[in-house]
């Protein structure tokens, strides 16, 4: 926590000074779109968040376990990928539900299928956006390409904390 | 949701559709879990949250303030010109980096897509950059995914997922000659 802080306001600091560098006039923009972005949070994060902390609290952990713990292998992998596609809308409701899945006993290899498959399937994201916009056979394509990513994730991050030994908590 | 803004658009209303949702959503899951735990356990829930909400708020905070400052810095001319102008393995890095580069919501990363795709770029570079967009975005990273799954685990999804826009690009490239799918324009609606 207190590394990402650093490594947070770092950033805010260079970019600061660029903009500062640059104009008043790009400061002024950039505060106006931040000011934006956190009037679209401010409500919404904490209901995602309290929402994601009341799953923990109803989603048994017994079946969190048997459908997606890090002893179902290959197969909670498959399951996790498919589930993350239907995680629903952005970063500040899918990262909160996966913590509470974590929370409930998930495993990381899981864990890392769901998040993948939320990104790269991502069913609300190319029915509402790419479907309409890119057409039919933009997004066979690049499913196509892509498909198999998610599980693959997942067993990407099953032989690391294999053989790298990596552990992770949440 | 979040829409592209610019400076003369008016503030995102804080009380929309969506806010209302969670809201609801919420409200329903505190209903099963005070039916099945009581009091005790909406307490519970009321406590694991306020730990996240305050472990994460600085964090989210400084984040709020790098995607105003990196919309602003980055200008959207020279991505698309990057990308509309290069193919090979040379457009494909280029693709990947500016993937990763890019803040936002889908509408403008489709839109851009979209446009580039109109005038004829690479197959290879679109899909790359739009799977280097969702699977390894820098500024969603910074500000969301270290905040609540951690560093060491957050690092490893990323260098996991940095190949996978390459690798969907060079696969878009032989999948869309192998379908007979020879100009991007007759790929994009």
């Amino acid at each position: 926590m207190i590394i990402s802080n650093i490594i947070v306001w770092s950033l805010v600091a260079i970019l600061l000074f660029i903009a500062v560098r640059r104009s008043r006039a790009t400061v002024q923009q950039a505060g106006r779109l931040a000011r934006n972005q956190a009037r679209v949070l401010v409500l919404r994060m904490p209901l995602a968040i309290l929402l994601g902390a009341f799953l923990v609290e109803i989603i048994p952990q017994e079946l969190m376990q048997q459908a997606l713990g890090p002893e179902t292998g290959l197969q909670g992998i498959l399951i996790a990928s498919v589930a993350g596609s239907f995680l629903p809308g952005g970063p500040f409701i899918s990262f909160p539900i996966a913590v509470a899945f974590a929370k409930a006993g998930a495993g990381a290899p899981q864990l890392m299928a769901l998040i993948t498959g939320w990104t790269i399937w991502a069913m609300h994201r190319t029915l509402n956006f790419e479907l309409p916009m890119m057409g039919p056979r933009f997004v066979l394509l690049r499913m196509s390409t892509s498909f198999l990513f998610p599980p693959l994730a997942g067993v990407a991050c099953m032989l690391a904390m294999e053989w790298g030994g990596l552990s992770f908590s949440f | 949701m979040t829409k592209p803004t610019d400076a003369k658009s008016a503030d995102a209303p804080l009380l929309d559709r969506s806010v209302i949702a969670f809201a609801l959503a919420a409200l329903l899951a505190g209903v099963i879990c005070m039916w099945l735990h009581g009091l005790d356990g909406v307490l519970r829930a009321f406590v694991t949250a306020g730990d996240i909400l305050w472990s994460i708020a600085l964090q989210i905070v400084g984040g709020v303030l790098i995607a105003g400052l990196v919309q602003v810095l980055v200008p959207k001319d020279a991505v698309s010109r990057w990308l509309g102008e290069e193919a090979g393995m040379r457009g494909l890095l280029i693709a990947e980096a500016a993937g990763a580069l890019t803040p936002g919501g889908p509408f403008g990363s489709f839109a851009l897509v979209y446009a580039l795709g109109k005038v004829g770029a690479d197959i290879g570079v679109l899909v790359c950059y739009l799977t280097s967009w969702t699977t390894v975005s820098l500024l969603r990273l910074v500000i969301w995914e270290i905040p609540f799954l951690g560093l060491d685990f957050s690092l490893l999804r990323f260098v996991i997922s940095l190949p996978m826009g390459i690798i969907a690009g060079l696969l878009a490239r032989r999948l869309a000659r192998q379908w007979g799918w020879h100009t991007t324009e007759s790929i994009v609606r």
